[in-house]
């Protein structure tokens, strides 16, 4: 299970068997690389607790002593061999020192693309873990690595959500090197910058930070590199781990950084002058800042012609409304203001009312609380399983329920719209499943009065919510007419990418 | 401030959990589609409810309201008028409470509103209404609903249109304000409903001498202009149509008709049905507020001018 | 207090009108269209001190800075506001179909919204104003196609048993705006003029498309409708089978919640100008309105023309007064006074 706790550099004391006191155990990072080449690999075992998986090969290269380290499984044994064993071998200098050696390596001999020195065990572990060859030599105060990876990751494949028809296919993966190459590939401004930093006392996380400098808030970038460096994390597993630390409204009920697995939509954002944030290990990548609107938009929006796009995009505003008030809205209705609804619709709801046990309230809270059920546990469940699943809910719920009179048809199908409606909006998927719930309440005790009192707090959360200076809400409101042609409507591309729009315009 | 905010937010929460502990439920509702008010000064209600051939149950008290409270006693439910379609008022006394029906129990300012000589317990509210549309919809009776009623009410005049509930189908009555109702004839009510302009027949039978015929109307409007000629006002009744027959007899069964309602409705019963009010306040202010309103009932003249238009 | 556009400004005080219109308890009669329109006009000449003030830079914040008795004498003005406000909610309540029988209950219920949503600041304020300005405008037009077929513009005549200047006092006596803008003047930073005249043009707009549908719909009947807008409501139907007068429920609540967000959270502002350690300011000005509702509710006090002399002494009298002094802090330079720090 992930740590939650944070973690400073505390100093853990170790003793050994005999009692004697050793050294720290963090205090490995600031240590230097010892020039003994025997000490050095004493140390490197010690710091490891000599892990299986650290390979040491010592050899002589030129009459030096030297060794080249390497962890099993992460780097690739034909690369190894080709551009660095077979070379190093065949350099001859004569009673070199091992500076003389390292000069040499670094100005003549090209074993890899990727090398770096690394002068302290922290970085050197670093380097080690994340599948870089490191050589030591007698006598040199620093190591050179060379990236040799080869370690087993998943291929670019279709992203698991954001599904669409036309786009691209190819979502990213949990190396971050790999989601570099696919944003620098769809990007080939040089003004793309990808910052790499290293973040987690434990995990020394790979965490990109991306942008177009030309077109990003400086401020903004400044605010979230200072956020960034005021973590404190052992590791950072997944992007939940440093969202909190990048949203300046943590009390906030709808998201102000979005997610995407998608290269080409975090592209788009760049574009927009937003910051994307990837984390090595995880996906999905993370985006500053987030509106409001962004939920309701995809790719393929752009791939349509504009009115069909126009026509979905209001689809999918009317979609959240439905999804969010039907169920209170039919309860407060049916309850409180009987007059809105249609006769004949009034006649069949009180027929079908007549045998439920449980009030119309307590229907419409527990087929949603059982819809959660079932949702959750279909994701959570193994596939051989999940079918049971889906005949288990369809039979139990849709079918025996209904007949034996324990919640009505009318209720039943107005829940089930409310939840198909809300899969087209699937990133607003956890507040307006707690809304809605929340909202029935509201409906089956106040009435529409008590809808009204409900919604009139969460548009006003909503619009309190923003993410460094940038409302959720824009540009509703603070309304920007320019930005109506991506909201309201979806303007043909040429009025689209007029005006060198940037969303430093939304920024209060 | 956390505390205060937790203190207020669980203030909040219990209120909407105790205010809420007595919610009436769907089935808990008595959705009545008819009633009748009869015997105004000891009220009796007669409930109908849909899909119910006859009425369902009867309460009477002391008042309007007492009477609707005992009828829930039958009814085993509480009573809703949100959706009532039909009003029958055996005594024209009721039409004085008709204003607070309406405010008090959600009445829908479309329901019918007719008079009623018998009970209707055994009637079928559901065809009764829809012979009562229907014949609105042929123009052989002028709009009526609960909301005109009650402006025609609020006039000057205090009087208003009621349908009539016959055995044989519907005529119309004028109540008036000292509960008084006075019977229209056929001709008036066909001049009632050209003068007011808000159903036109499809089709009018015309009598002539060899025998009748039929004018198809396409298209029909009606206009009041009021000017003043001496002291004494003239309101011109302009009915333009557009249609297949007979114009010079429809013309002439036309006048007669509108001559026959102005005679009925406005010098016989000095009832305002047709508007006239708020014609002349607003096109002979002057004259309207100088004289009272009987006198100027009493010299009105009315002007017929129909422009026929057939193809 | 954090900076405010002026459409946001203009939203505000248009949204805190028609919230007026909504509770106005007087006959709609084509003398009150007429009075309403010269109250508009003589309030424009009433803001004409206030206009002059920002075009020197100045504003009235900057001289509530370090003073008490001014941001006091607004702050008590607002919170009678406030309590009018609530005894209006009180008794409109009486004709709504609250599923409540108590109608303090339903005040108490929005009196705990707004103690959060004024905590949210005057930017979340001005932000969400803007959407329930939308609602306003689809609601109307909704209005206005369910009552088309009942219009009878016959009914558009004059009454002789009202009167042009009855009528321009019952508007000038729901004036509480002026007020209120005389304070938001000083969190805008330009447009002053532009976004006063665009509010009086909005608020004329609104009174006067809500009286003529209430007469052309209502006609006679309107002299025993109690609240004329929520009696057209129920009149006009869009559809012959579906009723929507419910709906209207929906938006006088969120006119109600910003009416009263809005007045605690100036309130707030300038209690914090007077006693700028006082904590919980939000909170105190809640229940001060409600106490000014109660009070104003026993003794009958929550219509009168004595609201137009608070009304002309605040928005009048004092920016005339201000216009010759200037305030403690001021250097010549009043561009620093619109951009407060946030509460």
């Amino acid at each position: 299970m992930p740590f939650t706790h944070e973690c400073k550099n505390i100093a853990h004391t170790n003793h050994n068997i005999t009692g004697k006191e050793e050294k720290p155990l963090n205090d490995f990072a600031k240590e230097t690389i010892l020039p003994n080449l025997s000490q050095n690999i004493k140390r490197i075992r010690e710091i490891a607790d000599n892990s299986s998986d650290l390979l040491v090969n010592e050899f002589l290269l030129s009459g030096v002593p030297a060794a080249l380290l390497c962890c099993e499984g992460m780097l690739s044994t034909s690369t190894i061999t080709e551009l660095i064993l077979e070379p190093i071998v065949k350099i001859q200098l004569s009673h070199p020192t091992a500076d003389q050696l390292f000069n040499h390596i670094q100005q003549h001999q090209l074993f890899s693309i990727d090398r770096a020195e690394a002068k302290t065990y922290r970085e050197l572990f670093r380097f080690l873990n994340s599948g870089f060859a490191v050589l030591l030599l007698d006598g040199a105060k620093k190591a050179l690595v060379f990236g040799v990876q080869g370690y087993e990751k998943r291929s670019v494949s279709t992203p698991s959500s954001e599904n669409n028809i036309l786009g691209a296919k190819d979502g990213f993966v949990e190396v971050v090197r790999t989601n570099m190459s696919l944003l620098r590939r769809r990007i080939k401004s040089p003004f793309l910058k990808l910052e790499l930093l290293c973040y987690g006392d434990k995990s020394q996380t790979d965490i990109c930070i991306c942008y177009l400098y030309d077109r990003v808030p400086k401020s903004l970038i400044r605010q979230i590199k200072h956020q960034l460096d005021g973590m404190k994390l052992e590791t950072i597993l997944s992007s939940g781990y440093i969202r909190p630390f990048l949203e300046t409204s943590r009390a906030s009920l709808f998201d102000t950084i979005s997610t995407t697995q998608r290269p080409d939509v975090l592209c788009a954002k760049l574009l927009e002058g937003r910051v994307g944030i990837l984390i090595d290990g995880t996906p999905f990548a993370l985006v500053i800042p987030k509106l409001f609107n962004e939920s309701f938009q995809s790719m393929d929006d752009y791939c349509y012609k504009p009115y069909y796009a126009t026509f979905i995009r209001w689809l999918k505003y009317a979609a959240f409304l439905i999804s969010l008030l039907l169920p209170a809205l039919y309860v407060a209705v049916a309850l409180h203001h009987p007059e809105l609804l249609n006769r004949t619709l009034l006649l069949i709801l009180a027929k079908s009312e007549e045998t439920a046990p449980l009030s119309l309230t307590t229907e419409a809270i527990g087929i949603l609380l059982v819809y959660e059920i079932i949702r959750e546990a279909g994701l959570r469940l193994p596939q051989a399983v999940g079918g049971a699943v889906s005949i288990v809910a369809g039979l139990i719920v849709g079918d025996a329920a209904v007949s034996s009179g324990l919640i009505s048809t009318p209720m039943l199908t107005v829940t089930a719209i409310a939840v198909i409606a809300g899969f087209v909006i699937p990133d607003l998927n956890p507040p307006v499943s707690v809304l809605r719930l929340l909202f029935v309440l509201a409906g089956g005790l106040g009435g529409l009065f008590g809808i009204s009192l409900l919604g009139a707090a969460v548009l006003f959360h909503i619009c309190a919510a923003e993410n460094h200076g940038f409302p959720l809400t824009s540009p509703f409101t603070p309304f920007h007419k320019n930005g109506m042609r991506d909201v309201l409507y979806r303007a043909d591309f040429p009025e689209m990418q007029s005006g060198n729009f940037t969303v430093e315009e939304y920024h209060e | 401030m956390k505390p205060l905010r937790s203190c207020f937010s669980l203030l909040l929460a219990g209120t909407i959990f105790l205010s809420g502990c007595s919610v009436t439920q769907v089935k808990d509702r008595f959705y009545l589609q008819a009633i009748e008010l009869s015997h105004s000064r000891y009220p009796t209600v007669q409930l109908h409810a849909f899909t119910s051939d006859q009425a369902d149950c009867t309460g009477s008290g002391t008042t309007l309201h007492a009477a609707l409270e005992d009828a829930e006693i039958p009814a085993g439910r509480e009573l809703f008028l949100g959706h009532l379609e039909l009003l029958c008022l055996q005594d024209t006394a009721f039409a004085g409470q008709l204003t607070e029906l309406l405010q008090s129990y959600r009445l829908s300012s479309g329901c019918k509103v007719i008079y009623t000589a018998h009970s209707l317990e055994s009637v079928n509210t559901e065809e009764l209404l829809e012979n009562l549309k229907q014949e609105e919809q042929n123009g052989r009776l002028p709009k009526t609903e609960l909301m005109t009623i009650l402006k025609e009410l609020s006039n000057s005049s205090g009087t208003a249109l009621l349908p009539f509930c016959l055995t044989t189908g519907f005529s119309l009555i004028l109540i008036q304000p000292d509960g008084a109702k006075g019977t229209l004839s056929n001709e008036a009510i066909q001049g009632l409903c050209w003068i007011r302009g808000e159903n036109y027949p499809e089709r009018v039978s015309i009598s002539e001498e060899e025998q009748a015929s039929d004018f198809f109307i396409e298209h029909a409007a009606t206009k009041l202009t009021a000017t003043v000629n001496s002291g004494i006002p003239v309101v011109t009744v302009s009915i333009t149509i557009q249609g297949k027959g007979n114009a010079v007899a429809l013309r002439e069964q036309l006048e007669t008709a509108c001559q026959a309602a102005e005679e009925e409705t406005v010098k016989k019963y000095k009832a305002d049905v047709i508007g006239l009010e708020a014609c002349l306040r607003q096109q002979c202010y002057e004259l309207y507020a100088e004289q009272n309103w009987d006198g100027i009932l009493h010299t009105v003249n009315f002007v017929h001018e129909i422009t026929i238009l057939t193809e | 207090m954090n900076k405010l556009r002026s459409s946001q400004m203009t939203i505000l005080l248009t949204l805190s009108t028609a919230f007026s219109l909504m509770c106005a308890a007087f006959p709609f009669t084509l003398e009150q269209i007429l009075g309403t329109a010269i109250s508009i006009g003589v309030q424009i000449l009433l803001c004409i001190p206030v206009l002059l003030l920002t075009k020197h830079n100045d504003s009235l914040a900057a001289h509530c800075t370090g003073h008490k008795l001014l941001p006091l004498a607004f702050l008590l003005y607002f919170l009678i506001s406030g309590g009018r406000s609530v005894v209006q909610l009180w008794n409109v309540s009486d004709s709504l179909s609250l599923p409540f029988s108590n109608a303090m209950l339903a005040a108490a219920l929005i009196a705990a919204v707004c103690l959060y949503t004024s905590a949210l600041g005057i930017q979340t304020l001005a932000r969400s104003s803007t959407l329930v300005f939308g609602i306003l405008a689809l609601t109307l037009l909704v209005m206005l196609a369910g009552g088309y077929q009942t219009i009878h513009l016959q009914e558009l005549s004059f009454s002789p048993d009202a009167t042009i200047w009855q009528g321009f006092l019952q508007h000038l006596s729901l004036a509480d705006e002026l007020p209120v803008l005389v304070l938001l003047l000083s969190f805008l930073d330009k447009h002053a003029v532009k976004s006063t005249l665009r509010f009086f043009g909005f608020s004329l707009l609104i009174w006067s498309f809500v009286l003529f549908l209430g007469i052309t719909i209502l006609g006679n009947f309107m002299n025993h409708a109690t609240y004329p807008f929520f009696m057209i409501t129920n009149v006009s139907q869009p559809f012959r089978t579906q009723r929507s007068d419910a709906l209207y429920l929906v938006l006088f609540v969120l006119l109600c919640i910003l009416r009263l967000t809005l007045l605690t959270t100036l309130s707030a502002h300038l209690l914090g100008q007077a006693f700028p350690k006082l904590r919980c300011r939000n909170l105190i000005c809640l229940l001060a309105i409600l106490c000014f509702a109660a009070v104003l509710g026993i003794w009958n006090m929550a219509s009168g023309w004595w609201y137009i002399f608070l009304i002309g002494i605040l928005t009048t009298i004092v920016p005339w007064g201000l216009l010759f002094c200037k305030p403690q802090n001021q250097q010549g330079d009043g561009a620093g006074n619109r951009k407060m720090a946030s509460s």
